[in-house]
């Protein structure tokens, strides 16, 4: 379990916290979404999880973040890394090895595992993601969804029990998009704990999270199913988000008190029965 | 009459064994707003690089075919000619501010061409309220907001006063809100008179303001006609690595169950009160 309790933090220079009292909790088995508008403190609560903050990032911490018992503030990013692997927003940030193998191998080998369990490692984090046919050629010669999946690759490869995407959907195209759902539930019925940061409201549709924290200004404004967050207008005013079609659909077509999202097809069953036949 | 037309052309990076783009043939008109589709490396960049000369000029490669843009070929112009009729906005802002405030960054192209200093003021401020950005003017690049850079990359394209405006993937990297408001930004200037062409992967974006719409594959162009005609065929588009418009899957689902219907809308809102007018009443 990874537990956020009460943290307030503000980067070296900066005048404003970009977190304020923040408490969470992430469990193995379950996709969590965070969701909130830029500034919000969604990446930073990303870099809470596996020690970036506060090793590498400096500024004022208060509160404490615990990962499977162990106090960020007394373990190394290393040795976090085990527990938790952070997947950046632009893939370029962090491929440097000169084949899709060595990239792929190169956590495994850091973290001190044996030839045969690094190769292990390696070949089933390149099958899951669709890479195996990539293995010997340079990262640069990947296209750009290609290049994020190895950046997803490189970081799964240690199987570290939770996995944090930041926009992992940014620029990418329906294809992946699709793909990369396929992904995430078979990372989280092997269990491991998924942590999405996200603008991709509507992609969320698709993905259906277990668990959704909405962030603003620095604070944990709402949190819940993920249903019952996207269907409360109010919050998703506040965080400048106009509710996508499907869930006005579902609010007009719905019985008032049924907080869930309906899918097209059931939107288009509802309204035959509706129009009796009569369109 | 300003036009652009591509006749059978077929481009290859350096170094790359298959074509970027093949055979490809089409017309862009005065007064269009062309939505170009297509998943990751369906040639729309290419595509977009042929029209201000990028390609052949800067990317090397093998070239066939021809460009001509307003009567140029686009072998015979450099791309500093060009620019005067194609202005290309890239995907990321980055790529393209080179100055170190707004105002110097978008009299930039300006000052290349050599114009008065008073008449490259006036121009800036403008186009600058034009887009509602006045209060930038003066702010250094590195301190404003990644939406408030793609504004000013937009302006800095915009004051060049260029036929067709091109932009490549505008908004992929903004936030739902700051994308709803380049978008209309963009609407409006095509509501003022100016082409717009404009490639993307997420339908849904532009859909309600393009005229037309082309989906690539592949390098090539698989569908090419008016919005309705694209935008209905979610087959085409799941092949091309598109999503469908939620209206769209919606329609299909009816279609499914062999439901016809007779003014179908792909607009979400006019969607939505076709809904609320119609339908929810009787089933309450």
């Amino acid at each position: 379990m990874i537990e956020v309790d009460e943290v307030s933090y503000t980067y070296r220079g900066s005048r404003k916290a970009a977190l304020m009292d923040v408490s969470s909790v992430f469990e193995p088995s379950k996709i969590y979404a965070i969701i909130g508008p830029n500034g919000a403190g969604k990446s930073t609560l990303l870099r809470l999880l596996n020690g970036l903050i506060p090793h590498f990032y400096k500024g004022e911490f208060k509160g404490k973040v615990v990962v499977n018992g162990i106090d960020t503030r007394n373990a190394s990013v290393a040795e976090l890394a085990r527990h938790v692997g952070l997947v950046f927003q632009n893939p370029a940030h962090q491929i440097f090895s000169e084949t899709v193998w060595q990239e792929v191998i190169f956590g495994p080998k850091n973290l001190g595992f044996s030839e045969s369990e690094m190769i292990e490692m390696g070949r089933w984090a390149l099958e899951v993601t669709g890479l195996l046919t990539y293995k010997d050629v340079p990262p640069w010669t990947l296209s750009g969804g290609e290049m994020k999946k190895l950046s997803i690759a490189s970081v799964i490869s240690t199987k570290p029990e939770y996995i944090a995407f930041d926009e992992p959907t940014i620029g990418q195209d329906a294809w992946f998009k699709d793909s990369f759902i396929s992904l995430l539930n078979r990372l989280k019925v092997q269990g491991h704990g998924i942590i999405l940061v996200t603008h991709d409201i509507d992609w969320l549709f698709d993905l259906k999270p277990d668990y959704t924290y909405l962030m603003k200004d620095g604070f944990i404004v709402a949190s819940g199913k993920f249903d019952e967050i996207i269907t409360d207008d109010e919050l998703l005013k506040s965080i400048k988000i106009e509710p996508p079609l499907l869930l006005k659909l579902s609010k007009l077509l719905k019985k008032p008190r049924e907080r869930r999202v309906l899918e097209p097809c059931e939107i288009a069953e509802e309204l035959i029965k509706r129009a009796g036949g009569k369109f | 009459m300003q036009f652009i037309e591509l006749q059978e052309v077929s481009f290859r990076y350096e170094g790359r064994n298959k074509n970027a783009v093949t055979d490809l043939s089409l017309q862009f008109r005065e007064g269009e707003f062309v939505l170009i589709l297509g998943g990751t490396g369906a040639g729309k960049s290419t595509l977009l690089r042929l029209l201000n000369g990028l390609i052949p000029h800067f990317y090397k490669g093998e070239f066939k075919g021809k460009v001509v843009v307003n009567g140029i070929d686009t072998r015979n112009a450099s791309v500093a000619e060009l620019a005067r009729h194609v202005g290309l906005v890239f995907q990321n802002p980055e790529n393209q501010l080179v100055a170190l405030t707004v105002e110097r960054e978008i009299a930039f192209g300006l000052e290349n061409l050599g114009l008065p200093r008073t008449e490259m003021r006036k121009k800036v401020l403008h186009y600058l309220n034009t887009l509602g950005i006045t209060q930038l003017k003066d702010r250094p690049l590195y301190n404003i907001s990644g939406g408030e850079k793609h504004l000013v990359t937009l302006v800095s394209v915009l004051v060049m006063e260029p036929s067709f405006l091109v932009l490549d993937e505008p908004t992929s990297e903004l936030d739902p809100y700051n994308s709803r408001v380049l978008a209309k930004v963009i609407k409006d200037l095509h509501d003022d008179g100016r082409t717009i062409i404009v490639a993307e992967h997420r339908a849904e974006v532009f859909a309600s303001f393009a005229t037309r719409v082309v989906a690539m594959k592949e390098g090539r162009i698989i569908k090419d006609g008016p919005p309705e005609e694209v935008l209905f065929d979610i087959e085409l588009l799941r092949e091309c690595r598109i999503k469908p418009l939620r209206t769209a899957e919606i329609w299909n689902e009816l279609r499914k169950r062999n439901v016809e219907w007779i003014r179908p809308t792909l607009d979400e809102d006019l969607f939505l009160e076709w809904v609320s007018g119609g339908l929810v009443d009787r089933g309450r």
